[in-house]
């Protein structure tokens, strides 16, 4: 299969996205694809142009993203969970296959870089899983309790509720300074 | 030669490469075609534009127009989509083993009208 280079030009957007900030040229590897009868891009040359445009736009690489996930030894879904996007986004970012937004990656690079801890994430974001558990065993014992018990349970449920429901449509943001 | 509805096998097998498949395996760009798409949408990745041309052929009556060409074998149409809250043009190759695919066009209409129309 007939392989050579190419330049391509990569467009690095403005924050606004409405225009080009700057123009990276990049040889990129082709091949001819004899049925089609056109020079196709291989997997690499994706790789090769969207890692350099997310690398000039600030965003996270997806070695980047296995990486923050293990150096806070964390699961798919723990860190899924944490970010509020689930496993599967996050699997997606780490392969690859997918990016996550520009503001959200924003919010990743605060923890890559250190910016921001992830106590101070899962305070923030609301990371539930010690308060459900909570919910969980108070559940369980709810009948079996005595009534002061219970209203402290009602208090401390209210708290979680407080904290906790955060109306989907309203985005948590975290201000990174 | 008018507009047509896309055929659904057509469109269900399309919608699952862009599902599934991985950009430069199952789904390959030519390269004028990702030269154009990164002119025209260059705040955006290849893989953003999948689900925009999936909601399209998923959705009520998708219509394109057939390619016929001498080659490649396959299935070819072109149709406008929506991205980005803009009009986009498309034209996807669906090759003979109906699992991989090639992106001929992303980008923003050149013309108003699709070529059958």
């Amino acid at each position: 299969m007939k392989t050579e280079y190419r330049k391509f030009d990569i467009k690095i957007p403005t924050l606004e996205g409405d225009q080009v900030a700057e123009v990276i040229p990049l040889e990129v590897p082709v091949v001819w694809d004899e049925e089609i009868g056109d020079w196709l891009l291989t997997e690499e040359a994706h790789s090769l142009i969207e890692d350099t445009k997310a690398r000039h736009m600030g965003l996270l690489l997806p070695h980047q993203f296995l990486e923050l996930r293990q150096r806070h030894d964390l699961s798919q879904s723990g860190i899924g969970e944490l970010f509020q996007v689930g496993a599967k986004s996050w699997t997606r970012w780490e392969t690859g296959k997918n990016r996550p937004s520009r503001s959200v990656n924003l919010l990743i690079k605060a923890l890559f870089d250190n910016q921001i801890t992830i106590e101070y994430l899962r305070q923030t974001t609301g990371d539930h899983s010690d308060m459900n558990r909570i919910v969980r065993h108070n559940f369980a014992r709810k009948n079996a309790t005595p009534a002061p018990m219970r209203m402290e349970m009602a208090v401390g449920q209210q708290a979680i509720n407080n904290s906790g429901n955060l109306p989907e449509s309203e985005p948590v943001y975290c201000k990174v300074s | 030669m008018p507009l047509i509805d896309l055929p659904a096998s057509w469109c269900q097998d399309v919608v699952k490469v862009l599902e599934t498949g991985t950009t430069g395996r199952e789904i390959r760009w030519t390269f004028d075609s990702t030269q154009d798409y990164e002119s025209d949408f260059s705040y955006a990745f290849p893989n953003e534009v999948y689900p925009a041309i999936a909601a399209y052929l998923r959705g009520h009556q998708p219509r394109g127009c057939p390619k016929r060409m001498e080659k490649p074998p396959g299935e070819t149409y072109d149709f406008f989509f929506t991205f980005k809250v803009k009009q986009a043009y498309g034209k996807v190759l669906l090759r003979p083993d109906r699992k991989n695919i090639v992106v001929f066009s992303a980008h923003l209409p050149r013309f108003p009208r699709l070529s059958c129309e």
